[in-house]
């Protein structure tokens, strides 16, 4: 056993010592927090200032009524014979036109620009209360209430678990990084582990020690897991203090935010047998993982093929999102949780939405743990094999 | 102490060693001579357990290459030429590494760093730095320093001076006859006449995979009227 853990060190050792290594520590810790806040905080900030800044609308044909009303709410009017070529201009930030008993607004159409959508939507909510007044006066002669026209109220609530309400964005952004980082984490450590032995001509001195094909297996293993393992449970902890920076100095901003830009901010409402099924099913994608990398990085001859042998599996890492997109137009079957790689993140996916089966989950471990035996017995073999270890 | 006898290597379509035999006693160095692609490191490679033979079959201090590995390896150092060790640790590091696989550990293991490194004339401050930090002749002491670290009773070099300053070739060969000196066994292969005159006690021919010569350093040296190069040539002509 002593030699396995000697290979691990030497292993996580040379990674460790890698010139990179702060970045790749660093960077989960640092990026994953800022990517999840810095737009909302940016997106918040600038709606909030755009919000109380006075606007220039454009007007034709508008009666005087609306034009106060314009005014109260911080528009600046200007008549014009064409609105809508002002607002092209940018000579004004929403224009409003009056024919025929119809009101018209112009927008902007400018992408990722909030200050004509903040001018459009304001520009609405006056039109709406002009309505609303202009109908106030019609009915009140008649003896009717406004709520007369309002004979019953609609309401729209989510049929989600309570967990993955309160779950919120961590629902999908756990599978992801879990799944993403465990894949990507292994990667470097596997390529110096494998390939790397034959590209930097260590390989022989290595093979040329009295150590038995599997404990050399399972001490470059284990390095591989534990930087996976360690990768991912990084990752998770920036994704989580990126969480707990928008819950408490973020949210109320983000809960000003008109509807159509709000998102919803989870918490971890795990509970403790939750956290226990994501780590079981982690350790498992680990485990398989690393076999396929040992199998596939001792097979290529450089750097170069192993990162193509590599590729797929980097599309695994992203497979979730597509995973996710695709959920809503494929109806689950049980057995998918069988398949390799994608099993692992429909489980987590049913383990913080609350919604996993000891089944589901029992199959996903099961069929996981078979995939990465039969990887860990093609490893063995290759590592063995003397046309595939001195193939340069 | 190495026992070689009709050993071959093929490769689907390529037979790169044809039935080759010989032995080499303890204390005495043998070179394996023979032009780039004579079979020169396959045969030591097959030594080396590295590579399993397709006929015939070695010894090495007693032991069969293909049924006994480990006990092979653990009786046996190799270094070859384009050999390295891991760049990203210290010298001692790599020694600790590789130390460890032959039971080497705590003050019997800092016991052996110190007697390699006197012996290849490394000073031990170096032994503190990275593998990468040194000069390509250190490295190369570092990559012999792990081979003899447990005193295997067989060496076998591989075109071990390429790559090296003058200096440090110098250092090598001086230690091939120091090594040879405490009893041990070595193969030194190479196509550098010059060095196995000057180290070598016997010498085998290898062309093709095939030995077309062996003989002690004297009688080579006779064949070539005095010059091992000229020796080597005629017997190649010969075989040819």
């Amino acid at each position: 056993m002593k030699e396995v853990f000697k290979i691990a060190r030497k292993e996580i050792l040379t990674y460790v010592r890698e010139e990179r290594i702060a970045l790749i520590i660093l960077v989960p810790l640092v990026i994953l927090p800022l990517l999840m806040n810095l737009p909302i905080l940016l997106l918040a900030r600038s709606y909030h200032e755009v919000e109380n800044k006075q606007m220039v609308v454009a007007v034709q044909g508008v009666p005087l009524e609306l034009h106060e009303l314009l005014r109260q709410n911080r528009f600046t009017i200007r008549f014009s014979s064409e609105p809508s070529h002002e607002v092209r201009e940018k000579l004004a930030d929403v224009g409003i036109v009056y024919e025929d008993g119809r009101y018209t607004i112009y927008d902007s159409n400018r992408v990722m620009n909030l200050q004509p959508s903040a001018a459009t939507e304001r520009a609405k909510e006056v039109l709406q209360r002009y309505k609303e007044q202009v109908v106030l006066t019609r009915i009140q002669p008649r003896g009717l209430a406004p709520s007369d026209l309002e004979p019953f109220a609609i309401e729209t609530k989510k049929a989600a678990s309570e967990q993955e309400q309160a779950m919120g964005l961590l629902a999908l952004v756990i599978p992801m990084v879990v799944v993403g980082l465990v894949i990507l984490g292994g990667h470097p450590v596997a390529l110096e582990a494998t390939v790397g032995e034959k590209e930097k001509a260590t390989i022989e001195a290595l093979l040329s020690a009295p150590i038995a094909p599997a404990k050399l297996l399972w001490g470059k293993g284990l390095a591989i897991f534990l930087v996976a393992v360690f990768t991912g449970t990084i990752s998770s902890i920036g994704v989580l203090l990126g969480n707990l920076l928008l819950q408490h100095n973020l949210a109320g901003r983000v809960q000003a935010l008109p509807e159509n830009l709000q998102m919803q901010i989870g918490s971890l409402a795990l509970a403790p047998a939750d956290l226990l099924a994501i780590a079981i099913t982690t350790l498992l994608l680990a485990f398989f993982i690393v076999a396929v990398m040992l199998a596939v990085g001792i097979f290529a001859r450089s750097y170069r093929e192993a990162s193509i042998y590599f590729g797929p599996m980097d599309f695994l890492a992203f497979a979730p999102l597509a995973f996710f997109i695709l959920l809503d137009y494929i109806k689950v079957q049980d057995w998918f949780f069988a398949l390799p790689g994608l099993g692992v993140v429909l489980a987590l996916d049913a383990i913080v939405k609350g919604n996993s089966s000891p089944w589901q989950l029992g199959l996903n471990w099961l069929s996981t743990l078979a995939y990465g035996v039969l990887a860990l017995h093609l490893a063995y073999r290759n590592f063995q094999r003397e046309d595939v270890v001195f193939r340069n | 102490m190495i026992e070689v006898v009709d050993l071959q290597k093929s490769y689907q379509k390529t037979q790169a060693v044809r039935g080759i035999s010989f032995r080499v006693q303890p204390g005495e160095v043998y070179g394996l001579l023979g032009p780039n692609g004579a079979g020169k490191t396959t045969t030591l490679r097959m030594l080396a357990t590295l590579l399993k033979p397709t006929g015939g079959s070695a010894k090495v201090a007693g032991f069969d290459v293909v049924r006994q590995p480990l006990e092979v390896r653990r009786n046996l150092g190799i270094v070859n030429g384009g050999m390295k060790v891991y760049d990203k640790l210290t010298g001692y590091e790599v020694l600790d590494f590789f130390g460890s696989f032959y039971d080497l550990w705590g003050p019997k293991l800092k016991e052996r760093i110190a007697w390699a490194a006197e012996l290849l004339h490394i000073e031990p401050s170096v032994l503190s730095k990275q593998v990468r930090q040194m000069s390509t002749g250190m490295q190369q002491k570092i990559v012999i320093a792990r081979a003899i670290l447990h005193q295997p009773q067989v060496l076998l070099l591989d075109e071990a001076t390429a790559g090296l300053d003058v200096f440090a070739r110098r250092a090598l060969l001086d230690f091939v006859r120091q090594y040879a000196g405490l009893g041990k066994t070595l193969v030194y292969s190479t196509h550098v006449m010059s060095e196995a005159e000057e180290v070598c006690d016997r010498v085998g021919f290898i062309d093709h995979g095939l030995l077309v010569f062996e003989g002690s350093l004297q009688e080579a040296l006779e064949l070539g009227s005095g010059s091992l190069e000229r020796a080597f040539i005629r017997r190649l002509e010969q075989a040819a």
